[in-house]
């Protein structure tokens, strides 16, 4: 693990620094830290404008190799990025699963022509997507999904039906990967396949749902023989759990960085209330937000400790595989801590009909942090299973 | 509800102090059912979700609570309420947390009709509450934000003066976290308004209705909690993941189980309380009682919606109007931190008697 920058790195702090302070201006400057968790239908169309604006600096996919159309920044360079990005308050950003979950996915499991065909919608930020991996019978249980697939050789490609939920920009998004069963006979983690489907089709609707905000990020999709053309199958019929769970493992990326640096800046700004308002003067106060600060030292050194073991295979390893369950305890508790130090103006939202503020977004969001990407339940049989080698929780399916 | 107070109450009797009331009466438990199915039936979760989309004007439910004799639940029979007492109350403030009733009954009963009884000449106006002819909110700078449903209701203006300020006409409404609440700020009351009483009486009453508005609320965080924890007991004895319903599971069981462990735990606190306003340590036990209910709805709440997985994250789930309605009631009449400080106050500063002889009966 490297502690420290090369003066090549602080020059390019410089350059991001630089352009991001050109570019966060005019049309863009009240998007500034907007649109982060439990913010995200604000200001949805200028954030799309500014996925593209970023695609033109040649700021997305950083990261990726430069055979891909990326830039092949090291590791050091990609932290100082998203290091730079959240300090100055750059929007949540609308184009984030393909850049950090189909792009690296299709870049270690996708065909060439699937590299091809995607690759580019992600980096111009013309392109957004969204994951399809839930349904209503299968949340925690995953393997448990009941979508299907069926080929019809004449046409060659392949019908999708079923229900999809809980589905994260569904409403925006131009393609979506599903993941849906190949094989009808098959149950549990066989006969899966990973799918690219098309959203601007007759055979899927969108329902929003709307969250506890009183906003709607996610939707359920219904799939009636939704068609996907037979290329748009990552790998092979039945390696769908396969490539699912690699995909899940770049959620633990280096977006965790830039993850972190958000929470930073969430942390500041609930200090900054608590200087103005005076909830400084409380002990128990000082002492939480003092945890805080602490909570966030200990993640930022498990996240470098992580990348700089095995970062671009984004393989599952100890330090990853805890992360999920400390950051969302941790964010949890800091939207609380928000809320004791607003006091009881915390109950009042911002304007009406039911507007809030960013720190009531920030806590009614943390109430999902400990359930989505898998719940803390089972984080904790994940470790106490693969880290410590217990025995597998009886399971029914699979 | 499938905890009964009752249970824990009696075995609490066998062994209370010579001035604590941990037991029901029988009128008082009768008054509950009544309250408690009458609640039940009518404050359904659909009503409830129904005035959300509909806005407060939507069939406002206080009618009814006049007809069951609720507002006058605390005045006295000769102002044509129903004479009853707190402990009594408390059990009333619970059934109407535990449906999320979005009526400001703990603010008119709890609150105000017992200070207008207690007020030479003010009578008749518990009278008019008591037959739902107005409906008064109490408001005092403790709650920089009260609920006021209605702009038409006058407002009787806590402090060491008491004054009733007419409707607050003009004046913009806030909304609250909770969607079933709608806000007005401390601030910007006006000044004028008929004195109702000045000086020491002033503040006696003032400090009694604090109190009583502490204490009732922390009951209504107990019934909040209670129905949070039914509603995801149940939600786990019905999913299903891994072939099994997820309350199989000792994750969910654990922690279905630490929340009612805490919310049983409460509910002595806050009948004692209930049962001890007036004497000279009573503040000292709302202080206890609002702590201990405000950290069982917390962590009821964050429990519930956990269980639901991200069922509990949605507003069409209607557990969120529950886990607000806590979050916005942990801040009224004085928040955690205001009655910790209380606590330790009284601990550090005043030289609490924490003996053998002051633990155990009527002390503390
Ligand atoms: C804000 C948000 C955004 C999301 N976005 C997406 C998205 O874009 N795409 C997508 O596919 N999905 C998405 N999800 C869905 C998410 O992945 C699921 O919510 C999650 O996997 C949990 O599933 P569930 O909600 O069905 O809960 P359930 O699986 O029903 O769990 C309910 C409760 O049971 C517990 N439980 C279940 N099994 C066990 C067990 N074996 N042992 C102990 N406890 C257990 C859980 O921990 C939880 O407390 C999103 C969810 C949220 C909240």
């Amino acid at each position: 693990m490297k502690l420290g920058f090369t003066s090549t790195d602080e020059a390019f702090r410089d350059e991001i620094a630089g352009w991001l302070a050109e570019h966060l201006l005019g049309e863009f400057e009240h998007i500034r830290y907007r649109g982060g968790p439990g913010d995200e239908h604000a200001y949805f169309r200028e954030r799309r404008a500014w996925e593209q604006a970023m695609a033109a600096g040649g700021w997305i996919g950083v990261g990726w190799p430069e055979d891909m159309g990326g830039r092949g920044y090291s590791l050091e360079q990609q932290v100082i990025f998203h290091e730079e990005y959240a300090r100055a308050g750059g929007p949540g950003r609308v184009g984030h699963i393909g850049e950090g979950l189909v792009g690296p996915i299709l870049i270690t499991h996708g065909s060439r022509w699937q590299q091809q065909r995607f690759l580019p919608g992600i980096l111009s930020g013309e392109e957004l997507w969204c994951q399809g991996y839930s349904e209503p019978g299968a949340g925690s249980d995953l393997s448990n999904i009941s979508t299907r697939a069926v080929y019809d050789a004449g046409k060659d490609n392949w019908s999708i039906t079923g229900h999809k939920t809980w589905t994260s920009l569904a409403h925006e998004a131009e393609w979506c990967f599903v993941l849906a069963r190949t094989d009808p006979a098959s149950r549990g983690r066989h006969g899966l396949g990973f799918f690219l489907v098309e959203m601007q089709q007759r055979a899927i609707t969108v329902r929003p749902i709307m969250q506890l905000t009183g906003t709607s990020e996610f939707n359920e999709v219904f799939l009636d023989q939704a068609i996907c053309a037979s290329e748009q199958l990552v790998g092979e019929p039945g390696q769908g759990w396969e490539i699912a769970m690699a995909l899940l493992g770049f959620e633990r990326g280096v977006s965790t960085l830039g993850q972190q640096m958000m929470f930073q800046n969430q942390l500041n700004q609930i200090i900054t209330v608590a200087r103005r308002n005076g909830a400084t003067a409380d002990s128990q106060i000082r002492q939480r937000l003092a945890q805080a600060h602490i909570g966030l030292k200990i993640m930022r050194y498990n996240a470098m400790r992580t990348l700089s073991g095995n970062m671009v295979d984004g393989s599952l390893n100890r330090a990853a595989m805890i992360s999920k369950l400390y950051w969302s305890i941790w964010h949890r508790e800091l939207g609380n801590l928000a809320m004791d130090v607003l006091g009881p103006e915390a109950e009042v939202a911002a304007a009406q009909p039911y507007e809030l503020t960013p720190l009531q977004s920030l806590f009614l969001f943390t109430r999902a942090d400990t359930i989505y990407g898998g719940t803390n339940q089972i984080q904790r049989n994940i470790i106490a299973e693969r880290s410590l080698g217990l025995p597998r929780e009886p399971r029914m399916t699979g | 509800m499938k905890y009964s107070a009752t249970s824990l109450l009696s075995v609490a009797s066998a062994c209370r102090g010579p001035d604590v009331q941990f037991s029901p009466t029988q009128d008082q438990l009768e008054l509950r059912e009544a309250a408690r199915n009458y609640l039940r039936a009518s404050c359904t979760a659909k009503y409830l979700t129904r005035r959300v989309a509909g806005g407060p004007e939507v069939a406002d439910g206080w009618s009814g609570l006049v007809e069951m004799g609720l507002p006058g639940y605390l005045v006295s029979t000769t102002a044509g309420g129903l004479g009853m007492d707190a402990p009594g109350f408390a059990l009333v403030a619970e059934e109407s947390g535990y449906v999320a009733l979005p009526e400001p009954l703990i603010e008119v009963a709890g609150v105000a009709a017992p200070l207008l009884d207690q007020l030479a000449g003010q009578q008749a106006l518990a009278a008019e509450v008591c037959t739902g002819r107005v409906r008064v909110i109490p408001a005092h700078p403790l709650n920089p934000f009260f609920n006021q449903a209605d702009p038409t209701d006058p407002v009787l203006l806590l402090g060491d003066e008491i004054r009733l300020v007419e409707p607050l006409s003009g004046l913009a409404g806030l909304d609250s976290i909770d969607p079933l609440r709608n806000l007005r700020r401390f601030d910007a009351i006006q000044g004028g308004g008929a004195v109702l009483a000045r000086g020491d009486e002033a503040v006696a009453l003032t400090q009694s209705a604090i109190q009583r508005g502490a204490v009732f609320t922390a009951a209504e965080l107990l019934g909040l909690s209670a129905a949070m924890i039914d509603k995801a007991t149940a939600y786990a004895g019905e999913r299903k993941q891994f072939g099994k319903v997820i309350g199989s599971y000792q994750a969910i069981k654990h922690h279905l189980a630490n929340a009612f462990v805490r919310l049983e735990f409460a509910r002595p606190v806050v009948y004692r309380a209930a049962a001890c306003l007036g004497q000279d340590a009573a503040d000292l036990w709302v202080a206890q009682a609002k702590i201990a209910a405000i950290d069982t709805a917390i962590e009821a709440a964050e429990i519930a919606i956990q269980v639901h997985g991200a069922m509990g994250y949605t507003f069409e789930v209607e557990l969120h109007l529950w886990m607000k309605r806590a979050w916005a009631l942990a801040g009224l009449w004085g928040d955690r931190n205001h009655h910790l400080a209380r606590v330790e106050n009284a601990l550090l500063s005043k030289n609490l008697a924490t003996g053998p002889a002051a633990t155990f009966c009527n002390h503390g």
